[in-house]
């Protein structure tokens, strides 16, 4: 009994910090993909490793649900522990060591961050540990059937050959110009320490009494346990924009919204979820009253992130720019690896786009992964009816956005949110309310003076009589009465109570400046008073796309 | 005794796999053909064509096709929603049935009741095909190349190779683009591909064997691009051309693909050398191909003269333009004792039709011209509207091939070794996956019923998620492997050396335009 115990104390730790991950753990069932039928598996194949491979994404998908994935993945773990303690006979303490190979497996499935959109090997959350299991499996079935014959202990070099024997891809981390071996290094760890395991019995210690082997148990948990977090990736941000995504891809606006209004210093991709929610609750005139100013993401090593990888293809798609948004998706499946997430949102660009045979063949084959069935049936029916198709959420978003009759040949130099915000900007044949308010927004967000004239004058004429946003009057305050403005604004009824904090920001603007403050010192002191205007966000907001 | 034992078994083993179900007792007519994928219906196949396997649409359980031969002998086929043909008793009734027709009966079980449905033929021409077919297979993404292969294809049953896969070297940092593979007169021993960034080069077989070569000199745009063997000569017609995407936010075309430079240039393979054949001001002469007999070198080429400002780079103006861009067919006869060609001739001024003209492929008797035409640019498998139209050399007519073209498009087209099939990619599918068709053409000239390339599973498209294209008949298979490719690939690649012609200032286009009816 005990021993059961002590067998399953690792896997139990393991789960726990596997579940403080969940929100990862959807991501990755969601940036992975597995197609049931022959012709994925033949495809799979064709790749070295392609077998575990395929095992590996058949098994990841079922991340989508965290808690069962983590069940299975430390399932595998705990099935691997017992047959290395088995064949290479470890008892007492020298058991705790068969541990180490599976903290290794455990640390390369939480340590990647944001690797998860540069990886270029499908199911590699379990080919890695199924294919160890593997390993494992045959040497303990060979060591168990020898032993029948000669009692000696092979299980070392027996490991060594199955293990070159089956390992055909080494995980590898390269994206550009820069390699990350670091994340390697689990990959060396589990095996040589399996190796390492038939010396353990060299060391004749052995605990005094009862209570020194549990002290020792328990201690050797507590480091596993507390190194295997530690080295996991728990950047703030990165969590952030994973439960961002999917909230948004929910179409959950106030959960984006909440998170971003959570967020100390949110990176600028979150900036843009924010404002995404923002433009589709029509709230985006409000997009400077929560912080309008991102960091670059902290990747943890030399890693440069990018949207076009990271959400490309959800901010286009969000924006109405579905042939993007599909392009940015397929460029993603090629260059890095299938995604259930991309090959959704090349569905719903073929709907949108009444590309309706395209749309069709995609929901086929996410028809045949184990999770995304009821997906498949929320979408097939807007094929069929168009009835269906109006009544969807995606049409009610999405669908005032499309400019149908303006086509433009354009190139987005792999930075999306940059080409999205000139493309609006710019924007002059405007269809609705919704498009008036992302041109203006857009506009302002870019710092375009001349851009942000142009559109605040066609919002004037498209919307005469009605109050003007805070947001536009504050902008027009700054940028629509200077010399160099193409608009005239003697006569627009701005608001006394906007044209009094005007006033007031001036003055503190120029008092502190007087006073010798460095510009950035100005900006932090006046935050917590104007943090909330287009006017602080101007003279000392900086928002980066990348 | 033990032969006996082994014959019982073979034959046990030859009953399981070739399950022949019994027709239906009792059935209702359908009235109506059974809804099919691929379309094989009354189509006219190769008589080395490997089984034409299909699934049935709609609500089946089970289903029978019966296959009737002329001299009604019957075979039966079908389980479940799809008809999966034994391939030795298809290439049997192919067999019993060139030069005439295999009656397909299909019945289908829906809710536990039979239907006969309205039989169809599958006709099988007298004229075989070549045995194999290379392709490349690409994700149809816009910039990323992951994942590529030139695949051969032997036609007469499903095996498939690859003769050379980018993965084999895109693992070393940098990726590696393959394209435009190329064979002298349907041979292998004389092929070619090009490799590009991670260990770029052409890869140059000559006699079984690779060799790279580098065939960008200092005096031409770029290295050799679209490809054309001579068809007895070492001489590769190339055009040479400076490519660049852009894309756009609502057309269905999604990506315009354009060169704002582009040449035409003749590779001697023997003396390593590369000399101008066609670069003429203001022309973006592209997609060489030679006729037949070596005499003449069929080219297109777009005028285009620039009108904005120079502050606007070419590039930018030409996608501003985009729309204006429009591809003639000419010529250039070749005299092979001095490698010089004559002056540039008119074959069809499609521009004159508001269309544009690629791909022109001259039939081995060398009397029709097959091409590519769609109302602009050049890289019509982007273009919806795209459609195979076909020359009479004799007769000069144009005409659209009515049977084979679809509401999407279709180009990358090909003319067997005997002239009576026609290869092409198409993508009525489903608008963005490219997919193979055959088309027969009779001695009449007539292009008939086009089919899908034949695969294993019926299901193999829907869930096959890479394009084919640039589809090469080919008379054996390529025996160089890919491991050899890759290994010659490593080596540093063979500089072409640049010899000067006076094509810069070559004649000027011949106003003796060849008249032209379009139907």
């Amino acid at each position: 009994m005990k021993k059961a115990i002590y067998t399953l104390l690792f896997p139990l730790a393991a789960y726990i910090i596997l579940l403080l991950h969940a929100d990862y753990l959807h991501a990755v069932a969601e940036g992975d993909m597995f197609i049931g039928g022959q012709a994925f598996f033949e495809e799979t194949l064709r790749t070295p490793g392609g077998f575990w491979t395929w095992i590996g994404c058949f098994l990841t998908q079922f991340f989508t649900y965290p808690w069962l994935g983590a069940l299975i993945l430390v399932a595998i773990w705990t099935a691997t522990y017992i047959m290395l303690t088995d064949a290479f006979r470890l008892k007492g303490w020298h058991s705790l060591l068969a541990w180490i190979p599976l903290f290794a497996l455990l640390v390369s499935v939480i340590d990647i961050g944001y690797w998860l959109y540069y990886i270029m090997m499908p199911g590699y959350w379990f080919s890695q540990s199924v294919s160890f299991f593997a390993a494992v499996l045959t040497t303990w079935i060979i060591v168990r059937l020898v032993r029948l014959v000669w009692n000696k202990d092979i299980a070392w070099i027996v490991f060594i050959i199955v293990y070159f024997a089956m390992m055909q891809q080494f995980p590898v981390f390269h994206h550009r110009n820069y390699e990350n071996h670091l994340l390697q290094l689990p990959f060396i760890v589990a095996p040589v320490s399996v190796v390492l395991l038939s010396l353990i019995r060299l060391v004749k210690w052995q605990p005094r009494s009862k209570w020194a082997t549990e002290i020792t148990t328990f201690t050797a948990l507590a480091v596993f346990s507390i190194t295997a977090y530690l080295l996991s990736f728990r950047n703030a941000n990165f969590h952030a924009e994973i439960r961002m995504q999917s909230a948004l891809e929910a179409f959950e606006w106030d959960k984006v919204i909440e998170e971003a209004q959570a967020a100390k210093n949110p990176t600028n991709l979150m900036v843009v979820f924010k404002n995404i929610a923002l433009m589709h609750t029509d709230r985006m005139p409000e997009m400077f009253k929560i912080n309008n100013c991102g960091s670059m993401p902290e990747t943890g090593d030399s890693l440069i992130v990018r949207t076009a990888q990271i959400a490309g293809p959800l901010v286009y798609y969000y924006f109405g720019q579905i042939n993007y948004a599909y392009r940015r998706a397929m460029e993603n499946n090629v260059q890095y690896r299938l995604q259930a997430r991309n090959m959704k949102m090349m569905a719903r660009c073929a709907i949108m786009n009444h590309e309706f045979d395209l749309a069709a063949k995609y929901l086929t084959i996410l028809s045949k992964s184990t999770f995304n069935k009821s997906w498949v049936r929320e979408y097939e029916p807007m094929l069929r009816f168009a009835d269906n198709l109006h009544k969807s959420k995606d049409f009610q978003f999405i669908a005032p956005l499309l400019n149908e009759d303006i086509n433009t040949l354009d190139i987005d130099n792999s930075m999306p949110v940059q080409w999205i915000l000139n493309h609006f900007a710019d924007l002059i044949n405007t269809k609705n309310r919704k498009q008036d308010n992302i041109a203006l927004c857009t506009s302002l967000w870019v710092k375009d003076e001349y851009a942000f004239c142009i559109q605040f004058y066609n919002y004037s004429k498209n919307y005469p009589g009605e109050p003007t946003p805070e947001l536009y009057q504050q902008a027009a305050l700054l940028l629509g009465r200077s010399e160099d403005s193409p608009i005239n604004l003697d006569n627009f009824p701005f608001d006394q109570l906007i044209l009094d904090r005007f006033d007031h920001f001036n003055s503190d603007y120029a008092s502190m400046s007087n006073m010798g403050i460095p510009l950035k010192e100005i900006g932090t002191r006046m935050r917590d008073v104007y943090g909330d205007t287009y006017w602080w966000y101007y003279y000392f907001g900086d928002f980066k796309a990348y | 005794m033990k032969k006996t034992l082994y014959m019982i078994i073979l034959a046990l083993a030859f009953a399981a796999c070739t399950n022949h179900p019994k027709l239906p007792a009792t059935y209702e007519t359908a009235g109506s053909l059974p809804d099919i994928y691929p379309d094989y219906t009354d189509v006219v196949v190769p008589p080395n064509i490997a089984p034409l396997n299909f699934g049935i649409r709609g609500n089946i359980t089970d289903c029978v096709a019966q296959f009737t031969l002329p001299d009604n002998q019957t075979f039966t086929f079908g389980s479940g929603n799809k008809v999966l043909i034994d391939e030795s008793d298809w290439h049997d009734m192919l067999a019993a049935a060139q030069g005439e027709s295999i009656k397909v009966t299909v019945f289908t079980n829906e809710n536990g009741k039979w239907f006969a449905h309205t039989p169809f033929n599958i006709y099988v021409a007298k004229e075989e095909i070549d045995p194999y077919i290379s392709y490349r297979l690409i994700f149809p993404s816009y910039v990323a190349y992951e994942m590529l292969s030139i695949s051969q294809r032997n036609l007469t049953n499903f095996d498939e190779s690859d003769i050379y896969n980018n993965m084999i070297i895109s693992g070393e940092k940098d990726g590696q683009c393959i394209n435009c593979h190329s064979y002298q007169n349907y041979g292998t021993a004389n092929m070619q591909f090009h490799m590009r960034q991670g260990h770029g080069g052409t890869m140059l077989v000559t006699n079984n064997v690779p060799q790279k070569i580098d065939l960008k000199t200092d005096s031409t745009i770029s290295a050799g691009v679209y490809p054309a063997w001579h068809p007895t000569l070492p001489l590769i017609a190339y055009s040479t051309n400076h490519t660049g995407q852009s894309f756009h936010t609502r057309s269905k075309a999604k990506i315009e693909v354009q060169d704002s430079e582009s040449d035409i240039i003749l590779y001697d393979i023997e003396k390593n050398e590369v000399r101008l054949v066609s670069s003429q001001p203001n022309e973006l002469e592209c997609f060489p191909t030679w006729s037949p007999d070596g005499k003449y070198l069929y080219f297109c080429s777009a005028h285009f003269e620039r009108q904005m400002p120079d502050s606007i780079p070419l590039a930018g103006e030409m996608i501003q333009r985009y729309e204006e861009l429009r591809y003639d067919i000419f010529r250039k006869s070749f005299n092979a004792n001095d490698l010089s060609f004559g002056p540039t001739e008119v074959v069809y001024k499609a521009s004159d039709d508001s269309l544009s003209a690629t791909f022109p492929r001259i039939s081995p008797d060398g009397r029709y011209l097959l091409t590519g035409i769609g109302s602009f640019g050049c890289f019509h498998v982007w273009h919806p509207d795209a459609d195979l139209y076909l020359m009479d050399l004799q007769s000069k007519k144009i005409r659209k091939l009515e049977n084979v073209n679809s509401q999407y498009a279709e180009s990358y087209h090909n003319w067997s070794s005997n002239g009576r099939w026609m290869i092409f990619i198409s993508r009525r599918d489903d608008s963005n996956f490219s997919r193979l068709y055959i088309a027969y053409f009779d001695q009449q000239g007539k292009a008939h019923k086009a089919f899908a390339l034949p695969q294993r599973d019926p299901d193999f498209y829907t869930y096959f998620m890479r394009s084919y294209n640039v589809p090469e008949f080919m008379k054996e298979p390529v025996s160089v492997t890919p491991q050899e490719f890759a290994s010659e690939a490593r080596k540093p690649a063979k500089k072409a050396t640049y010899v000067s012609t006076d094509a810069h200032s070559g004649a000027s286009i011949q106003n003796e335009e060849v008249k032209h009816t379009v139907n």
